[in-house]
């Protein structure tokens, strides 16, 4: 009985079944699928078919190329070592900081959601001002005697070399891994405190009576009943690092897939090469791949699981003694760590003169000047799109949730799928796909760039505004709407005065996150207009970097406004999750 | 007058039949009750008589006319859900005036009608509350307010108390019935508990797996009903096993049992050599000695004090029989004394060959 109640409002005439089981999800998908699921195609597309003949002929480019192949390793190889060191950092973090009686915690979970809320090469940004050759590590240390040369640390690549033949094929970049590794820190962070939250405490308890030490229990019980959010962190810092564009152009480090079909792309409006598609088309195979195989992880409503059932009464461990004292070494070393990209940012945009000093010789406001009149637009730009992701996401998440909870549809699994996908292909991918599919019309990126890339990043970003609707949703009970409709509100009405209502908490809070996930896009955004007629505030921070007039230091006061925008929105945005049914959390 | 009729009526989800051929009538101002098991199908039978379910096969009558078709929200029932379904980000006021509002009546004629629904649940005052501010009985009776005030014909109630206390259920279960006679409200109501659909209903429907095994006021259904479900849900039943040994000369039946022999009235054609007898725990004595003949003795396994009386569990040849004692016919047995149980004859029933 209680299973079936979660279903559907009947009875429902053979017309309005039609429309309310097909056409309406249909033509939902439809809209979606225009933004994300046609580009992909028009990518594979453009690798199989030339002159409109199947062709095997662009993807053996991969043979002959050693350099595409090497490209294609380093970001495997990368991308796995990324993903390891968020992984061994992440874990114990996240279980200190869930498990432990420690001081200060509060502030420490700040500082793990800093890199999350900041433009994804925000992160780059502001470790290039303090760890880079000229940062104000580096410089330090020159004065102080310390060390003789800059510091390399950013910018150190290790060969490797294949046993057989001596060639070179494959390239590791340490800076762009240290920086992506703390980039990616606080997605592995939440992602797998959050399935801690969600282990039954009795298990661990259970354990410790059958005599099993802490550790093996973490091991054996702990670990293993948080696996589902742990595999999802690592998806998701995956597929970041594989879509990851902002860094690697801020280090100067051009041999990873992303960079090089954005830089083949942009090289192909003048003439053709398959380069880009081919990367592009490996990329969404990576990703499709990795959802496959992480399926039962990464779907919706798993993530939905994840992110749900916070607050929850745990037992905190008291820990004394030497314990506490590395416990404490570590904790305050990671936010060190994690907080050093955004003590750069600040340096760096009050920096009026800063020129080979360890620290800015003059400080002020003349920065953001220079952004508020130079770079206007983008901030009408970033309005534009982060305001058309939210209202978008808020839509299109309140009818699809409501269409998934509440009808039995029989192809309700297949979009879930669907919906996934923007969180496994890269925007990279997307923004080529979409560039090819409206090239030529109204909507051409290169005469009307603002509509197309507000679309794009709409949908790209639904998901996240989804997932928090999607859980509100199915906490609201059947019963609310079966009542109104016994009193007589039919179900359209049901929809608006019932179903929006209990919704709307959650929908602003999704409406939100949404918001910010559209803020801090870059990939598609600078793969469809790299300019400051159309470009958001992020790619803003690009344009910056490559203007010589103005560089670090205009970059960092762009990133700053972004970070800060981000902060009040998230603040405002866990607000109204708190009032949301069931008290849904968001990090 | 037949309010409420259902005919053949069916329900099917993938494979598994919900309500399987359910033929009901239910007359004008009947307090009638829905009682089964959890998954009987009795919570289905409701929606679909609500309209929230649409039916696989049969028909929902409502005053001769059918209505399986129509949406919810043209039936004009009033409903009460089992979680009482109000709307969190709603007053009291608002929940209560909502179906009004959604008949566009005039302003003064909804507070009018609000404060009167309000009243006769006894929550006046309450209308700036939010439903999270009251008590969980008082929410069961806002549920009640938002079901009424728009007048309907029937009212539907799922399983209403189960989320109160055992004391508070009582005494909403008797000013639920208070209301609905004053009222004079046609009523269908769902539950699972069979003391409650004893004390509340006029006439009561017992449904398991989807059917309806048998239909009757509250005292037929406990008392003429010698069906063997019926006699283990609706309070507990003790089954024996009876072989007759002979015809006595006033037509009587010479029975054997475990119990001992007993006399019985011959049921029309009483042919068969064993059968499967019944007998409720309150018409059994048990004693130290053996008064009838042919009584194996039983052991006490299980003395569970209650109150009003004592119930005992005996283990005799294997089977267990539970006998309940009033305190003044109980001598105070202890768990593993021998005893033998004393079976009123007149309240032996013959349930099957």
């Amino acid at each position: 009985m209680r299973l079936r109640r979660n279903s559907i409002i009947p009875p429902i005439f053979p017309l309005n079944k039609l429309i309310s089981h097909i056409l309406i999800p249909i033509s939902l998908m439809t809209i979606f699928s225009i933004f994300i699921v046609y580009p992909i195609l028009v990518i594979i597309a453009g690798v199989f078919m030339v002159d409109g003949k199947f062709t095997l002929r662009n993807l053996l480019i991969i043979t002959y190329d050693p350099m595409l192949s090497m490209i294609i390793i380093n970001t495997l190889i990368m991308g796995g070592l990324v993903t390891l060191i968020t992984l061994i950092l992440a874990v114990p973090y996240a279980y200190i900081l869930n498990r432990y009686d420690i001081p200060f915690k509060s502030f420490f979970l700040l500082i793990t959601l800093l890199p999350f809320i900041s433009p994804p090469y925000v992160g780059g940004l502001g470790y290039i001002n303090m760890l880079g050759r000229h940062g104000v590590i580096s410089l330090s240390l020159l004065k102080l005697r310390i060390i003789d040369k800059p510091l390399d640390i950013m910018y150190a690549v290790t060969p490797l070399f294949n046993p057989m033949t001596g060639a070179r094929i494959a390239e590791i970049h340490w800076g762009l891994i240290l920086i992506c590794a703390l980039t990616y820190f606080p997605l592995m962070a939440l992602t797998f405190s959050a399935a801690l939250q969600n282990v039954d405490e009795s298990l661990e308890e259970e354990a410790y009576i059958l005599g099993s030490k802490p550790l093996t229990t973490f091991f054996k019980i702990t670990l293993k009943s948080a696996m589902p959010g742990l595999i999802s962190g690592i998806i998701l810092v995956f597929i970041s690092f594989v879509d990851e564009i902002g860094i690697p152009l801020i280090v100067g480090y051009r041999n990873v897939m992303a960079v090089a079909a954005y830089e083949a792309i942009e090289e192909s409006s003048f003439y053709y090469t398959p380069k880009g598609y081919v990367l592009s088309l490996l990329m969404t195979a990576i990703g499709l791949l990795i959802l496959f195989l992480g399926r039962k992880y990464v779907s919706l409503s798993r993530y939905v699981s994840v992110v749900k059932g916070a607050a929850r009464y745990r037992k905190i461990v008291k820990i004394r003694g030497i314990k506490r004292i590395i416990v404490m070494l570590f904790m305050i070393s990671m936010s060190i760590l994690l907080s050093i990209g955004a003590i750069g940012i600040i340096i760096a945009a009050f920096a009026e003169r800063w020129y080979l000093t360890p620290l800015p010789t003059k400080v002020g406001l003349k920065n953001f000047e220079v952004v508020f009149e130079e770079y206007s637009t983008l901030f009408r730009n970033s309005a534009i799109y982060s305001v058309t992701a939210m209202i978008i996401g808020m839509i299109m998440s309140a009818l699809i949730s409501y269409i998934m909870v509440r009808m039995r549809l029989s192809y309700s699994g297949i979009l879930d799928y669907i919906l996934t996908l923007p969180l496994v292909v890269p925007g990279v991918v997307i923004g080529i796909g979409t560039w090819a599919i409206w090239r030529g019309t109204p909507l051409d990126p290169f005469v009307n760039p603002i509509t197309i890339i507000a679309l794009v990043i709409a949908f790209r970003k639904l998901p996240y505004a989804f997932r928090g609707i999607y859980a509100s949703t199915l906490q609201i009970p059947p019963e609310f709407e079966e009542a109104a409709l016994t009193l007589g509100a039919s179900r359209v009405r049901t929809f608006f005065k019932i179903m929006l209502p209990a919704l709307a908490p959650a929908l602003v809070a999704g409406g939100l996150l949404a918001f910010i996930a559209g803020i801090t896009e870059l990939s598609s955004t600078l793969v469809l207009s790299a300019t400051k007629s159309a470009g958001s505030l992020t790619v803003g921070i690009f344009l910056a970097l490559t203007d010589i007039r103005h560089g670090p230091p205009v970059g960092s006061a762009i990133a700053m406004i972004i970070i800060i925008t981000c902060l009040v929105v998230s603040y405002l945005a866990n607000l109204f999750a708190k009032k949301t049914i069931g008290g849904l959390r968001l990090f | 007058m037949v309010v409420v009729k259902l005919i053949n009526l069916t329900k099917v989800f993938g494979k598994e039949v919900a309500v399987d051929n359910v033929n009901l009538e239910i007359e004008h101002g009947c307090f009638f009750t829905l009682l089964g098991p959890s998954g009987s199908g009795k919570s289905t039978t409701l929606r679909m008589i609500a309209g929230l379910e649409e039916p696989t096969k049969g028909e929902v009558m409502f005053d001769g006319k059918p209505v399986t078709h129509l949406p919810p929200y043209k039936r004009g029932v009033g409903m009460v859900f089992q979680n009482y379904a109000l709307w969190p980000f709603m007053t009291v006021f608002d929940n209560v005036a909502f179906g009004l509002k959604i008949r566009k009546l005039p302003k003064e004629e909804i507070k009018k009608r609000v404060r009167e629904a309000l009243r006769l649940v006894q929550l006046e005052g309450m209308e700036k509350k939010y439903p999270h501010q009251l008590s969980g009985g008082q929410q069961q009776r806002v549920a009640l307010a938002r079901a009424l005030v728009v007048n309907p014909k029937i009212l539907l109630l799922d399983e209403p108390l189960s989320n109160l206390d055992a004391k508070l259920r009582i005494e909403m279960r008797r000013e639920i019935r208070k209301l609905q006679k004053s009222l004079g409200i046609t009523t269908i109501y769902v539950t699972h508990d069979q003391e409650e659909a004893l004390a509340i209903s006029d006439r009561i429907a017992v449904m398991n797996h989807g059917k309806v095994i048998a239909t009757g006021t509250p005292y037929d259904v406990y008392v003429n009903c010698p069906d063997e479900f019926i006699l283990s849900f609706v309070g507990h039943t003790n089954f024996i096993e009876g072989k007759v040994k002979r015809v006595l000369k006033d037509g009587r039946v010479l029975v054997e049992t475990p119990l001992g022999d007993l006399t019985l009235m011959n049921a029309e054609g009483m042919p068969k050599k064993t059968y499967l007898l019944g007998f409720r725990p309150e018409y059994a004595k048990l004693t130290k000695k053996r008064t009838r003949p042919n009584a194996r003795e039983a052991k006490v396994v299980v003395k569970e004090f209650l109150g009003k009386f004592t119930r005992y569990e005996v283990k005799v040849d294997g089977q267990t029989i539970v006998v309940d004692l009033m305190a003044k016919d109980d001598p105070g047995y202890a768990e593993g004394d021998g005893v033998y149980v004393d079976v009123d004859e007149d309240h032996v029933m013959v349930i099957r060959g």
